[in-house]
């Protein structure tokens, strides 16, 4: 998979240029096992680890609001080494700076790993919605914006960004093994930069896109096919190629649990 | 009590006495425009739907079918048909229409547009696009900038357009207490009844009181209180929850009162969201009048229920599936396959393969959600029992 990586490298281009425009910028480098990600955080992480809700009373911060700019997509490639493992950035204040405000959010995962492909892409997906496994972080996120509360419990043990970027790193190696490596980026220092994010992200949809169909196509549906299936002359050839198809991904699976094994 | 005694504004009789200049839409319009403008705006399709919900419902229907429109069309059209051929409608001043969000809602507009006593009112069509980019969200954005002109031409009135930016700001605040809402839905157990967001949606946007200052106060005790109840740990009165489930489709006239309530009651089985109540509402943005339509036209063509579930496409539909279910804990999806939704009945084996493959119990019911002749409520909450007893969740 390296149709994301021209875009990998548009995010480096993208710090760089905000470190060339005299951004606030610190830079974390966390270990690599979901083991060591996940000690020494100041909150829990894992399912059920945020089992309220962090009511207005209870937040500290709130992280990307819509109406002061939210952006946040993935990328991932076939080689691990265009992503440096255990890496997070922080362009502007982190949560302790905010001034219990509520700031611009930007959140760029980068993954890395031989074996991802476009496959994979649906449940790195689904491995953002992160739900309820981060402690003292409530997220409600959308199509390319997440919308988060911390809780001020959170915030008076330390939780930070680098805390967050531990956390999410944890949840995705752990929900997927193909990950070798994963780096990630917050922005937080205005809407502008936000919205500079927010034209990568454009382009990152169109190819996001085309994976979803190639998806579809798998389960067997091509959503580019305008015609009625039942008085298509060509539906046995199709059905043929589906059942084909569904095998060999049966096949790989299985292939793929006797080697886990 | 204060919003379903609202929501009864909008059958009939109180449309057709709405005071001022009479704007009548096939679906939804931007509410912010003629509540700024100053004039009522009435969406007939809504009106068909709120009499589905009357006492002689089962008439209306049948008498929707006798206007000779498709006998598959959904049974809110039908009557909002009925209704338009028996001139029962008010003459409006003006008519906005549009082809979404969906084939009736646009062959509703067509009558509308075609209805011969009607042929001397001043017509604007609006064309919805079936994408979601900028590009699109900028192109019905002029659309409304149009209608907005159109209105003056038509009424002789000018737009406020600080008026307009006020009501707007009013708008945007009312969405975030939805929001709000929305997010303490997440608790478990659910300390209010889910249904408030539905109920607050249509008091928000369609309702006589629509965008007013008596709608954030009802918001903000509704939000209020359901904190307490959050802080408490209490569940909704009376109820032992049991089962939170995905109602994947509009909840319709009679299922909220005759179905959801009594899953609710005796099986502990809470509808924790539909169609209406997933609000995905990004705030109008008033840094210009560009950003302002622009966002007007995202909050149409993919945002705003049912156009985003209707004219999206099927992986958003699924996607919104699977983050309500993880994000809301719901144990179950019930795919409603209202008759009327051919849209949404086209994605079931889609739907039902993918909570398959997630492990999520999935039931396909099979009702009309304005006509409960079809499928009575009393065989769909068996059917829905069944479920949840042949899946373990009872």
């Amino acid at each position: 998979m390296t149709v994301f990586d021209a875009y990998i490298l548009k995010i480096a281009e993208y710090v760089e240029d905000m470190r060339a425009q005299g951004r606030r910028i610190a830079v974390f480098n966390v270990p690599a096992s979901v083991k060591q990600l996940k000690e020494g955080l100041p909150v829990r992480v894992g399912p059920n680890a945020n089992p309220g809700i962090i009511l207005r009373e209870d937040t500290y911060v709130e992280l990307g609001n819509p109406e002061v700019g939210s952006c946040a997509f993935i990328l991932f490639t076939d080689k691990p080494e265009l992503v440096n493992d255990g890496r997070i950035t922080v362009i502007g204040p982190d949560i302790k700076d905010s001034d219990n405000k509520s700031l611009p959010f930007g959140q760029v995962l980068l993954m890395g790993g031989t074996e991802l492909g476009g496959r994979e892409h649906e449940e790195l997906k689904y491995l953002g919605f992160v739900g309820d496994q981060i402690e003292g972080y409530m997220v409600r996120s959308y199509t390319r914006s997440i919308w988060s509360r911390v809780s001020k419990d959170a915030a008076a043990k330390g939780f930070c960004l680098e805390s967050l970027g531990r956390a999410l790193m944890s949840i995705y190696k752990s929900g997927n093994t193909k990950i070798e490596s994963m780096e990630a980026l917050f922005v937080t220092s205005g809407r502008g930069d936000i919205k500079e994010l927010d034209d990568i992200a454009t382009q990152v949809q169109k190819i996001t896109r085309e994976i979803v169909r190639e998806t579809w196509k798998i389960r067997g549906y091509d959503i580019d096919c305008a015609n009625d299936c039942s008085s298509c002359s060509d539906k046995p050839v199709c059905d043929d190629i589906r059942e084909v198809l569904r095998a060999k991904e049966k096949n790989e699976q299985k292939g793929e649990e006797s080697y886990n094994v | 009590m204060q919003a379903n005694k609202a929501l009864f504004g909008l059958t009939l009789d109180p449309q057709n006495a709405s005071p001022g200049p009479f704007v009548l839409g096939n679906g939804d319009f931007f509410i912010e425009i003629p509540v700024a403008y100053g004039c009522s705006y009435s969406d007939l399709t809504l009106t068909g739907a709120n009499g589905t919900a009357m006492p002689n419902a089962a008439e209306l229907i049948d008498k929707g079918i006798e206007t000779g429109v498709e006998s598959r069309m959904c049974n809110a059209i039908k009557v909002a048909c009925y209704y338009l051929e028996a001139g029962l409608i008010r003459k409006p001043d003006l008519i906005i229409t549009s082809n979404s969000c969906c084939d009736a809602m646009d062959t509703l507009g067509n009558l509308m547009n075609g209805y011969k006593p009607w042929a001397d009112i001043p017509k604007f069509k609006m064309d919805a696009p079936h994408s979601f980019d900028e590009e699109s969200y900028r192109y019905f954005g002029i659309q409304l900038r149009q209608a907005i002109t159109f209105m003056e031409d038509v009424l002789g009135k000018k737009m406020d357009w600080e008026h307009l930016r006020e009501v707007c700001l009013l708008s945007n605040k009312q969405d975030q207490l939805l929001l709000e809402f929305q997010e303490l839905k997440k608790a478990v157990p659910c300390a209010a009844n889910p249904d408030f967001s539905r109920l607050g949606f249509a008091y928000d946007r369609w309702t006589g009181e629509r965008v007013s200052f008596e709608i954030t106060n009802w918001l903000e005790q509704l939000v209020s209180a359901t904190e307490e109840r959050v802080k408490a740990g209490q569940g909704i009165e009376g109820v032992n929850e049991k089962v939170r489930f995905l109602w994947q489709d509009l909840a319709g006239s009679w299922p909220p009162g005759l179905l959801w309530a009594r899953l609710q009651k005796e099986l502990g089985a809470i509808c924790i969201m539909d169609y209406m109540s997933y609000g995905t509402l990004t705030p109008i943005d008033l840094s210009s009048d560009e950003a302002m339509f622009t966002s007007f036209g995202k909050r149409f063509l993919l945002e705003d229920p049912m156009n985003r579930q209707a004219l999206h496409t099927t992986d958003l539909f699924c996607s919104d599936i699977l983050q309500i279910v993880k994000d809301f804990k719901c144990d179950a999806v019930i795919m409603p396959a209202h008759i009327g939704h051919r849209d949404t009945n086209s994605r079931l084996k889609i739907v039902r393969d993918l909570c398959r493959e997630k492990g999520i119990p999935c039931l396909v019911l099979g009702i009309d959600i304005w006509d409960k002749r079809y499928m009575t409520p009393e065989v769909a909450f068996d059917r829905i029992a069944t479920f949840f007893q042949s899946t373990g969740l009872i």
